[in-house]
């Protein structure tokens, strides 16, 4: 394997004068683990240790664990669960499980492999798994994968996400499907029942809104990134379209232009405020603010946690668009670059993650449809999610917005289409223009 | 060490006090900037990439230089520096000159006024994105209850405006400094001074004209110099705020530098970039420099 | 406004309109200029369910604390701000120390070099920090000092080290050789003199490059998210910044959690800030 430290002797050289210069600083120049002084002793690159998940006696190793999802309700008790009972079955092994900004965790995790110090478990959005493996950022696990039954009993397309020239990268944490939240009183005030069409859907967001109110019928993720670009894919993907087709870009077809025009029309009804980010968006829905959304199974704890007199009236229903968008949302990965000891540690924490009961809480907490197929469901699931049924027929059949071809491009395309948007938005761009200027770029990325 | 030998005991312990400074910025600035300079001229990313791909090339640079949307951050960048610029030392000057009378609560007065300097950007930032929430937000209730404007502004999904917002906020972090700037060099001006003009019948204005103007030119140049250096490479308020969009409306050089290193992953890229960059700025403030403040040193 | 003279003693007559225009302008500036601070306690105050009305209510008639309950119980704020302080702490120490010394150098001997040295120095706030920080995590790794504050103390002192060295140098540069002479006569060595002498006398430069340093640390953010990983390990500015989650962000618990996170600058700013301008006037004018 090879490593990716790539420290000149001359670097060696000022960073030893520099290591003598600091004099607080004690013998951890150079170890690769040296990421957690905070808990002691790090060891050194020892020898590649058995499979049995016990370190040696008197050893101690931190897997650090960064994710956005630290602090969500829901996916990360999940979490929290997963890693108390792993650091009680492995003694001596902690699982720092840290908070890093949604905004930032790409970033942040990209200095740390340009660094030489990534963390041992990499949890990254699906989205970037291409960029991240074409640096070789992310330790293959098809050695890890022979000797268990995940693969057979894992969602086998969308596992594909984390296969790249024949090699599995990751395993896939999420599958969703999205589906339409709306304000069933808003919409009765209207006298449209639930759209099952891209017209009626036009209709009723339009007739949702009422601007002397600051009351409008959906909310539009605008601001440039991720959820921008997102958001625009649930119509692109609903008219039948594909960002490309076999690895070319394909943003011009006359499906791709007919989800820009419906995005276009809602934008042009003024029937969404202007430069907020999801959350924001997801808080208007939440105070009756905002007649709809589309939203993934996750959704489901809003649509719990909202407003009192607004919580009974939330209501989901299928997209009104022939296909509706959804996919693996994120993805767990081993680092390279990291001790092979480490590397085993780090894979049986996810192994633990894929077990039925594992996956059966995760179902539990999440409010989606388990990974494998064979896990375990609690009893009152219905209960306590009672639209689940829509988000898990829509993940059965959902459309991802990826653009296979263009994976190690990920955040270039994710700006194209922001971009793009942001021209119909500000300069009156028409979306045939908006798509053929969109078609360029990506032409242009492709090629690079 | 025939060179120490002839170093003057007192030359000796001149440079001794200058060491610890020199160490620390050796350690966590020069060499830094050494690896960005070399990596800005290396042919592959520094990692992920085999040590066979390694080379020099200056390509990185003709990329860089040649790419069409170069000229634009450069001119956004200065277009950015200039109306901080001159809208935080407008606001300073203003301040500075009110602070200057004296006036029972002055000491409360020049507190408050101060005060946007020691809010946290990240702090600074956040008010203002809510401030200027289009559909929520007060600045957009306000102008349009005054009836200034019909259609709520779009702050950060129009170009201009995300660009007017940008420099708003960034004014308001920046022009306590130029206020306290300015005031330290408008209370340098001896009292006699004035005394003197009094009686000599100088009205406000001559007052103003052959006083207290002067009296600034010394704090001026530099006070814009170091506000410049610090606009010029300016991230979190944009990155934050607008993440260099709409459509690069704006993408500033600090901006591009980041976007290439972390979004794009293309770090050569990056650190050419980031040199020219520096080299930009370095030419910017010795000519700077030059004219403005040649009694610095 | 147009009044210019510091003359406590202004003329009987012109004294009332004057006086009065003058107290209307420093208030209306005063009042928009520190307006957003106030709409950020404003908006910590709103109940969660009136976030979103508009137009937006200038003072909420009832007001509720459930925003600070909310952040103080979710995340370590009080881990964030001893953090803070302390790096502050430190790197105010580590920058003054290494700051004096050298501008005391530059100001006093103007050795051969020193000058070229001086703007050399001057010359590192050009360097853009994003070209800076992949190197310096390097560095910081092998030094074994991630998640660990000393890496940010190191670096931000650099950060504040050059504009300490040209404030103090100006203000030393204000006071007459001839006392720290008087005390060499006395058999004092130069390191003496210094800080017997010119120390005490240069107080309020000091101060007011303590106040700089102080919110110049506050402040950074992009070191701090490289260096650290740790939640307690974050510093306030960081801290922050990781409210805006992937999901909900409440602009309440925002302000709130902002206005906890500022209320120690706030303090600080409060106490130090009349040092402030007398702290450059040494400096800047000669």
């Amino acid at each position: 394997m090879a490593s990716h430290r790539h420290l000149r002797p001359w670097q060696h050289m000022v960073t030893a004068a520099a290591a003598l210069a600091v004099a607080s600083c004690s013998g951890a120049a150079g170890t690769p683990s040296a990421v957690a002084p905070s808990t002691g002793t790090t060891p050194g690159p020892t020898p590649a240790t058995t499979t049995a998940a016990s370190t040696p006696t008197g050893a101690s190793v931190t897997l650090q664990f960064p994710s956005w999802q630290q602090d969500e309700p829901g996916v990360s008790d999940w979490y929290k669960s997963m890693i108390a009972a792993f650091e009680s079955a492995n003694p001596g092994v902690t699982i720092s499980f840290t908070k890093v900004a949604l905004a930032d965790h790409v970033d942040k995790l990209t200095t740390e492999f340009a660094g030489g110090a990534p963390p041992q478990l990499v949890e990254l959005p699906t989205s970037n798994v291409g960029q991240f493996v074409s640096h070789g950022w992310l330790h293959p696990l098809d050695d890890y994968l022979k000797a268990t039954d995940i693969l057979q009993k894992w969602p086998t397309a969308l596992q594909q996400s984390c296969v790249v020239d024949g090699k599995v990268y990751c395993l896939i944490l999420n599958t969703y499907g999205d589906a339409w939240v709306y304000n069933s009183k808003v919409l009765a005030a209207t006298k449209l029942s639930a759209p099952t069409t891209p017209d009626q859907y036009l209709a009723a967001v339009k007739a949702m809104t009422d601007p002397s109110k600051q009351q409008f019928g959906t909310c539009f993720p605008t601001l440039p990134g991720f959820n921008m670009t997102d958001m625009i894919s649930v119509f692109v993907i609903g008219a039948g379209g594909q960002w490309t087709t076999d690895g070319k870009p394909t943003a011009n077809t006359p499906e791709v232009v007919q989800g820009l025009t419906w995005w276009n029309d809602v934008i042009k009804a003024n029937a969404t405020p202007l430069g907020n980010e999801s959350g924001a968006c997801r808080q208007l829905y939440q105070q009756g603010k905002v007649g709809s959304y589309f939203d993934g199974p996750w959704g489901q704890g809003f649509m719990a946690a909202a407003a009192a007199d607004v919580k009974p009236n939330l209501k989901a229903v299928p997209v009104p668009f022939p296909y509706n968008t959804g996919g693996a949302g994120f993805v767990i990965g081993v680092a390279e670059g990291v001790p092979a000891d480490q590397q085993n540690l780090a894979w049986q924490f996810i192994q633990s993650l894929t077990t039925p009961d594992a996956q059966g809480q995760y179902a539990y907490n999440y409010g989606s449809a388990p990974l494998r197929q064979d896990a375990v469901l609690p009893g009152d699931m219905k209960t306590k999610f009672p639209y689940l049924d829509i988000w898990i027929t829509a993940s059965k059949t959902p459309v991802s917005w990826t653009p296979i071809g263009l994976e190690s491009k990920q955040n270039e395309f994710i700006k194209a289409v922001s971009d793009a948007g942001q021209k119909m938005i500000s300069q009156n761009v028409s979306p045939k223009d908006a798509a053929d200027q969109l078609q360029q770029q990506l032409l242009t990325l492709a090629g690079s | 060490m025939t060179f120490i030998r002839i170093l003057s005991g007192r030359t000796r312990f001149a440079y001794a006090l200058l060491l610890p400074a020199l160490a620390l910025l050796g350690l966590v600035v020069a060499y830094p900037l050494y690896s960005g300079v070399l990596l800005s001229f290396e042919k592959a990313d520094f990692f992920g990439s085999s040590l066979a791909q390694r080379g020099w090339t200056l390509d990185n640079f003709v990329r860089v230089l040649g790419s069409a949307d170069f000229l634009p951050s450069l001119i956004r960048s200065f277009a950015y520096v200039l109306i901080v610029t001159a809208g935080a030392l407008t606001i300073g000057l203003l301040t500075a000159l009110l602070l200057n009378e004296s006036f029972r609560g002055r000491p409360l007065a020049r507190m408050l006024i101060a005060l946007p300097w020691a809010i946290p950007l990240v702090v600074a930032t956040n008010i203002w994105w809510w401030l200027l929430d289009p559909s929520y937000g007060l600045v957009n209730s306000t102008l349009t209850s005054l009836g200034v404007s019909q259609q709520p502004t779009q702050w950060l999904n129009d170009q201009i405006p995300a660009f007017i917002a940008v420099c708003i906020v960034t004014i308001w972090k920046a022009y306590p400094f130029f206020t306290i700037m300015l005031l330290a060099g408008l209370q340098g001006i001896p009292k006699d001074l004035y005394d003197a003009a009094s009686v000599d019948g100088a009205g406000t204005y001559r007052r103003l004209r052959h006083i207290t103007l002067p009296a600034l030119r010394a704090v001026v140049p530099i006070a814009v110099l170091l506000n410049a250096l610090w606009v010029f490479r300016e991230f979190t308020v944009i990155w934050v705020l607008t993440g260099g969009g709409p459509v690069n409306a704006t993408e500033t050089l600090a901006i591009a530098t980041y976007r290439a290193a972390f979004q794009d992953f293309h770090f050569t890229l990056a650190a050419a970039l980031g040199v020219v960059t520096l080299a930009i700025s370095l030419v910017g403030s010795v000519v700077a420099v030059r004219f403005a403040t040649r009694d610095f040193y | 406004m147009t009044s210019i003279s510091p003359s406590t003693r202004p003329r009987p007559r012109s004294v009332q309109p004057r006086r009065l225009l003058l107290y209307i302008s420093v208030a209306v500036l005063c009042a928009i200029l520190v307006f957003p601070i106030y709409w950020m306690l404003n908006t910590s105050l709103a109940p969660r369910e009136q976030l979103y009305v508009f137009p937006p209510a200038l003072l909420h008639p009832n007001p509720v604390l459930d925003s600070y309950r909310t952040v103080l119980a979710d995340r370590p704020i009080a881990h964030w701000i001893f953090n803070s302080m302390l790096l502050v702490g430190a790197t105010t120490l580590v920058a003054l120390l290494t700051a004096i010394s050298a501008a005391y150098s530059l100001s006093r001997f103007r050795a051969r070099g020193a000058t070229t040295i001086g703007y050399l120095i001057l010359a590192t706030r050009l360097l853009p920090t994003t070209l800076l920080v992949i190197p310096l995590f390097i560095l910081m790794r092998s030094l074994g000092l991630i998640d660990n504050l000393l890496s940010l103390v190191l670096a931000d002192s650099t950060v504040v080290i050059p504009f300490a060295i040209w404030m103090l140098k100006g203000y030393f540069d204000s006071i007459p050789r001839e006392l720290e002479e008087a005390a060499l006569v006395d058999g004092t060595g130069h390191l003496g003199a210094l800080f017997r002498i010119t120390v005490p006398l240069a107080a309020p430069g000091i101060v007011a490059t303590m106040l700089y340093s102080a919110i110049l640390t506050w402040d950074e953010y992009l070191f701090a998210r490289t260096f650290l990983n740790q939640a307690n390990n974050f510093t306030i500015s960081l801290g922050l910044a990781s409210f805006r989650g992937e999901y909900v962000t409440y602009w309440n618990d925002v302000m709130a959690a902002s206005l906890i996170g500022t209320v120690p600058m706030i303090v600080l700013f409060v106490l130090l800030e009349r040092f402030m301008v007398s702290g450059i006037t040494g400096g800047a004018v000669k």
